[in-house]
């Protein structure tokens, strides 16, 4: 029991962990947040890009309607921005323990693996979804949501990173 | 992992087509246009046409061959559209090919038969000209014509020099030919379901090949040369059935997805019958095979389905409009619709 507790107190102390300090944990992350949301929003982007240039190629009046189509996939890029700087202003960053900048490594991961995954696949759904505005202007609004029920997974795991934040920083 | 690759390397070379296609998709015709053509008289169906895409190229038609010639000119520009945004994939070899095997099948019988027989169905719509088909096969030196071609026509000429001159054999051998190498272009396309509709066309010509063969009492050879390869149903497999009754056929394959077919066909006692329904259920299954691209919104398959809903609406309007000038009933003419047609229809 006592050499438990003596553990857990030497990683509280501790300067590093795993070679890295509680600086690099958490700048580690703050990429890593943003590498994800923003690969998954120019992956995404690009996919519903290639069909839309095509529609757009056939009847350029279509441009306003798949607007918001192309561009949803690229919050999730945004998502990634948000965590990236959070992190500084959260955290007094040079003067983080080593366990609270690997818990903070931790919590940007939601963001980062959600964000990369969620943005790809919107991507996907958004160019299923402009074959509804190729046929019907007039369906862009439903067309919309379909692909914005894939944002949802992105701003719950933007709101968990956030949270975790708050309870690390306690 | 290997799956999402696929589908945004798809993306990405398909996208472009799609997105094209999508907008022109709008212009299919609707199951109210169908009915209004079939139930006006000639001059109300063209006015009905004259609302949709086909408007321009039907135009003034009065008579069958100008309403032929309208069609076939849709057709062809719908090719080249088709042509142009696939271009550098192999999705557009993929849907010419049936029209390049089609021409050297009329070209090899009028060379080794005579006659002019097919001459108007001699189409533009392949990717081979018939002067080029026909260059080849006279022999002329430089004649560019692609290797699946050059390969169909050595094996039927080989076929005619060493037995009886026979129709039957180069429609045998240039079926096969093509099955073949519309399953290799399909894997070039790295569709799976466009891979797999291969396979099954080539299993269902093949057991189609065993039924008759034992009708028509035909020996090993005929096996050998009409068995297609690269389908679910292995060669080897099917040469052990040669000569079997439907029965022994339909046993053998238990397991297989043709097997629920096969046994309908037995339902029937009589030989004809079984083969007209086994010929309906075929076209069926490949339907449903066709119906699962409607799954893949990015892909060859939407460029594929596109094109064959275009081919079909424009078999539908030739039997409506063709109905139209032979004085026939709408019911007459709703009768002779496409089976593809029928089924959309109903659902």
């Amino acid at each position: 029991m006592f050499g438990a507790l003596q553990g857990a107190v030497n990683v509280a102390k501790a300067v590093t962990w795993g070679g890295l300090t509680g600086y690099q944990w958490a700048i580690l992350g703050a990429a890593l947040a943003f590498i994800g949301g923003g690969m998954g929003s120019a992956v995404g982007i690009t996919y519903v890009n290639h069909v839309a240039s095509g529609i757009l190629v056939e009847d350029p009046d279509k441009f306003g309607p798949l607007l918001p189509l192309i561009a949803i996939p690229g919050t999730q890029g945004v998502y990634g921005l948000i965590t990236g700087i959070l992190v500084p202003i959260f955290f007094d960053l040079p003067k983080l323990p080593a366990y609270q900048g690997l818990l903070v490594f931790f919590a940007c991961l939601p963001v980062a693996f959600v964000c990369f995954l969620s943005a790809v696949y919107q991507g996907l759904s958004s160019a299923s979804a402009s074959g509804m505005v190729a046929r019907r202007t007039e369906e862009a609004g439903k067309a919309l949501i379909l692909p914005a029920l894939v944002e949802t997974y992105a701003v719950f795991a933007l709101i968990l990173t956030i949270y975790l934040f708050t309870q690390i920083k306690g | 992992m290997k799956r999402s690759l696929t589908l945004f390397s798809q993306g990405s070379t398909y996208g472009h087509a799609v997105g094209r296609i999508m907008v022109h998709e709008a212009g299919l015709l609707n199951m109210q246009q169908v009915y209004r053509m079939i139930e006006s008289d000639y001059a109300e169906a063209l006015a009905v046409a004259s609302e949709t895409v086909y408007g321009p190229y039907l135009e003034g038609a009065a008579t069958q061959v100008e309403v032929e010639e309208g069609l076939m000119r849709f057709l062809a520009n719908q090719y080249q559209f088709i042509d142009r945004v696939t271009q550098g994939t192999p999705v557009s070899e993929f849907l010419h090919l049936k029209y390049d095997f089609h021409n050297l099948k009329v070209v090899l019988r009028r060379k080794y038969f005579g006659g002019t027989e097919g001459e108007e169905l001699l189409s533009g719509l392949g990717s081979v000209t018939v002067d080029s088909i026909e260059g080849l096969l006279e022999g002329e030196g430089r004649v560019e014509v692609p290797g699946y071609v050059r390969e169909a026509a050595e094996r039927v000429s080989e076929a005619m020099e060493q037995g009886e001159p026979d129709p039957q054999r180069i429609d045998t051998i240039v079926d096969r030919a093509f099955l073949e190498q519309r399953l290799a272009v399909a894997e070039e396309t790295g569709s799976e379901l466009l891979v797999d509709f291969c396979r099954a066309s080539i299993d269902l010509a093949n057991i189609l090949i065993l039924v008759r063969g034992r009708k028509l009492d035909k020996g090993p050879e005929y096996y050998e040369e009409a068995l297609a390869e690269g389908g679910e149903l292995k060669r080897q497999r099917l040469f052990k059935l040669e000569g079997e009754t439907v029965e022994a056929v339909a046993a053998a394959m238990p397991g297989s997805r043709y097997a629920r077919m096969l046994a309908g066909m037995l339902e029937y006692g009589d030989e004809a019958t079984r083969l007209t329904s086994f010929d309906r259920a075929s076209d069926e299954f490949l339907l449903e095979e066709l119906r699962k691209f409607s799954t893949v919104s990015v892909g060859p398959e939407r460029v594929v389905r596109y094109m064959l809903a275009r081919e079909n609406e424009v078999a539908m309007l030739r039997v409506i409009f063709v109905g139209k000038l032979n004085a026939l009933t709408p019911e007459v003419i709703e009768s002779r619709l496409p089976v593809t047609y029928m089924r959309e229809a109903t659902r």
